[in-house]
């Protein structure tokens, strides 16, 4: 099974520290959503594409299967903005009696909103496939965050793998029997796996409670965090480009 | 002084079950225990009430010698003494990664964050983890699960380890590393509380065993008291093991003396004893070098064939010195009675690796093995494992360790057994055993190298 998460365990940028990475995608990811022009998302489409691929090593074909989706999305909201928002006209196109016209001001929105979708999708892919879960926990426990959302998260996050294992050997079983071999038969056998599931996590949820009673669990899941600071160098790193950023946003035209 | 006490303890679950009914048991301190049984009999419930995760509804248990009390400082402390590992590791484990897991315990003894660094680390070496602090635990295999889960609960240094189903899942080489563990943990003067359906680990391993059905103690004794009672194993649903087995048929149709055997090699001395040594059949070998009266000979299997080499090689299972002169490719005999002496050495390594000793402890390895010059090298406990890997060499026997040196001591190779830390004294201790059940004396010496 891939998750997105074994990118995150091996990269070329693990020995980074988690927060840094976390900090680096979140700001941008501010910056570039207020951005006032769309030269400033490409650029940061751009920079996030170079450190995702080139400098932690993801497989090129991977990142674009997960870039797919959000692009033909946005070729979709592109071509609408062009032709159906916006009053002044820009071009028209003549096909078989039909006159569709471009304008000039939906040309300008479907750019901006293109591409700071681009950007901040780039953005939060840097952040999926570099960081691993753990550091993200960590910095939402440095922003004090509620305990109980934080404790919630981390069992979610080790749970849903342990569940999906358990559905896939569930389904498994079922095949093996010819559990979903005509649509009838489909349907009563995901109903069957899907109360099946609900009833084991409710059982194993209760065996862990009394595992986590037995070492002493007090309500609050106490765990060492990475408490290793962002190297100074980083952060002013950091804090420059945002700088950068928000400034071309103030310099180039609307 | 008995670490764990049941007085005529009782528990009904709410759903009205009656899963323990009048248990006393009392497990002595530093001991290891097996607790037998078939499914339904109540060990896992028992198990919860040693830990107080379970109040008993009548009777009491003792921790220490103290009456168990369920208040929540109570719990705390009694939780700290008394760890549990889970049968199934994936609900015991639940943080983002192995460390933070490892963490959970100690912190929750509101230790200091070096404190608990240090532990942390310190268990992991122990249970021979490294590499995986940061992954989360559905990286790791099933192995690599349960060491983590035995991590987490040794992290708050509890006097007594519990283990539900230990070996369950576990391929032979894991079961083999699980049981060496437990035996160093018992080293470690810890008391150690197993349930098992492992008839032949039981018998090799615990000290004593405790067989529950239907919810009640049937009987309690050492492992050779227990085995050598068949209509009670049947009665339990329980299971000979193979070496008492083999016995039996051996000793009704008069091939074996009457001692219980508790592993393969007492099996093997039960029945050497009784027919005497000079009854060996004389077998032969194929030559595969030129030999003279006194040579050296190594004899094993290859290809199916029984072969003869002057040097020690890979299949290799016995030495002992030629009588005659035999040519290459004629047929060698063998005379058992002309086996050379098979020593073991002990060598204890020290129970953790600070860093950069290990480097200055390969020199000294490899200058012990060169100088004895071992046909075989055994390694208990991680740290041993890790130093005799680093030395650049195999080792033949990682588990059974001592049983396997002195098998192969009857058969002429020396041993020397590297022990991590008490576990030397285990392996004395378990030599001179076995040298006292077999009434045979195996030379065996410690090495007290500064290691």
């Amino acid at each position: 099974m891939q998750f997105l998460e074994q990118f995150t365990l091996k990269n070329k940028l693990n020995g980074v520290s988690g927060k840094l990475k976390t900090l680096f995608a979140v700001l941008t990811l501010l910056v570039c959503s207020f951005s006032t022009t769309f030269i400033v998302p490409l650029l940061v489409f751009c920079i996030m594409l170079a450190f995702t691929v080139v400098v932690a090593g993801i497989p090129p074909r991977f990142y674009a299967k997960l870039m797919l989706a959000p692009a033909g999305f946005g070729l979709v909201s592109f071509v609408l903005m062009l032709f159906f928002f916006g009053k002044e006209p820009f071009f028209s196109i003549h096909a078989g009696g039909l006159t569709l016209t471009a304008t000039k001001d939906g040309f300008d929105m479907a750019l901006i909103s293109v591409g700071r979708m681009l950007g901040s999708v780039s953005c939060l892919l840097f952040l999926a496939l570099t960081t691993p879960m753990a550091d993200i926990f960590t910095v939402l426990k440095k922003l004090k965050l509620p305990d109980v959302f934080i404790d919630l998260s981390m069992l979610i996050y080790r749970f849903i793998v342990v569940m999906v294992e358990e559905a896939l050997r569930m389904e498994y079983a079922q095949k093996m029997r010819l559990g979903y071999s005509d649509v009838k038969g489909s349907f009563r056998a995901l109903s069957l796996l899907a109360g099946n599931l609900f009833v084991r996590s409710w059982d194993s949820a209760d065996k862990m409670l009394t595992a986590m009673n037995s070492r002493g669990y007090d309500g609050i899941i106490h765990v060492l965090d990475d408490e290793s600071p962002i190297p100074r160098l980083h952060l002013l790193g950091l804090a420059g480009f945002e700088l950068v950023l928000v400034s071309l946003n103030l310099i180039l035209p609307r | 002084m008995h670490a764990l006490e049941t007085v005529d303890v009782d528990f009904r679950y709410p759903n009205g079950t009656h899963a323990l009914q009048g248990v006393n048991i009392k497990i002595k301190t530093g001991s290891k225990i097996a607790i037998l049984g078939p499914n339904g009999a109540g060990k896992s419930t028992l198990l919860y009430l040693f830990n107080a995760t379970f109040k008993p509804t009548s009777g009491t248990v003792f921790l220490n010698g103290d009456s168990m009390h369920y208040d929540s400082s109570s719990l705390r402390s009694i939780r700290q003494k008394v760890g549990i590992v889970f049968q199934n590791s994936d609900e015991q484990l639940f943080a983002p990664t192995v460390k933070q897991d490892v963490s959970f315990g100690p912190l929750n003894l509101r230790l200091s964050v070096e404190e608990v660094e240090k532990r942390v680390s310190k268990s992991l070496n122990m249970v021979g983890i490294s590499g995986f602090e940061n992954l989360p635990p559905h990286n790791l295999s099933t192995g690599e699960k349960k060491k983590v889960a035995i991590a987490g609960v040794l992290a708050m240094e509890p006097e007594i380890m519990i283990f539900d189903e230990p070996l369950s899942g576990l391929d032979p080489r894991g079961q083999a590393e699980l049981t060496e563990l437990l035996d160093q943990l018992n080293a470690d003067e810890k008391t150690i509380i197993v349930t098992t359906h492992r008839m032949d680990f039981a018998a090799e391993w615990a000290d004593e065993i405790w067989i529950l059905k239907n919810g009640q103690v049937i009987k309690k004794g050492e492992p050779n008291e227990i085995f050598s009672d068949m209509s009670l194993i049947h009665g339990a649903n329980l299971q000979v093991p193979m070496p008492i087995q083999t016995h039996n048929e051996l000793y009704l149709r008069g091939f074996a003396n009457k001692q219980v055997p508790l592993s393969v090699l007492e099996l093997v001395e039960s029945v050497i004893e009784f027919s005497g040594e000079d009854e060996y059949n004389n077998y032969y070998a194929l030559a595969k070098d030129d030999f003279a009266p006194h040579d050296e000979c190594f004899i094993g299997f290859e290809n199916g064939a029984l072969v003869a080499f002057p040097e020690d090689f890979k299949n290799c299972f016995a030495r002992f010195r030629c009588t005659e002169q035999v040519r290459e490719g004629k047929q060698i005999p063998i005379d058992l009675s002309n086996i050379p002496e098979g020593k073991v050495w002990i060598v204890r390594t020290p129970s953790s690796l600070e860093g950069g000793a290990e480097i200055m402890l390969v020199t000294v390895v490899r200058g012990l093995i060169d100088s004895k010059k071992p046909h075989r090298i055994g390694a208990m406990g991680t740290v041993a494992k890790s130093i005799v890997k680093n030395t650049g060499l195999n080792y033949d026997f990682g588990g059974e360790v001592v049983n396997s040196a002195v098998s192969a001591s009857r058969r002429g190779l020396s041993t020397m057994i590297f022990a991590t830390g008490k576990m030397a004294d285990l392996a004395a201790k378990r030599i001179a055993y076995l040298n006292q059940r077999m009434g045979e004396e195996i030379c065996f010496q410690m090495v007290d190298e500064e290691l």
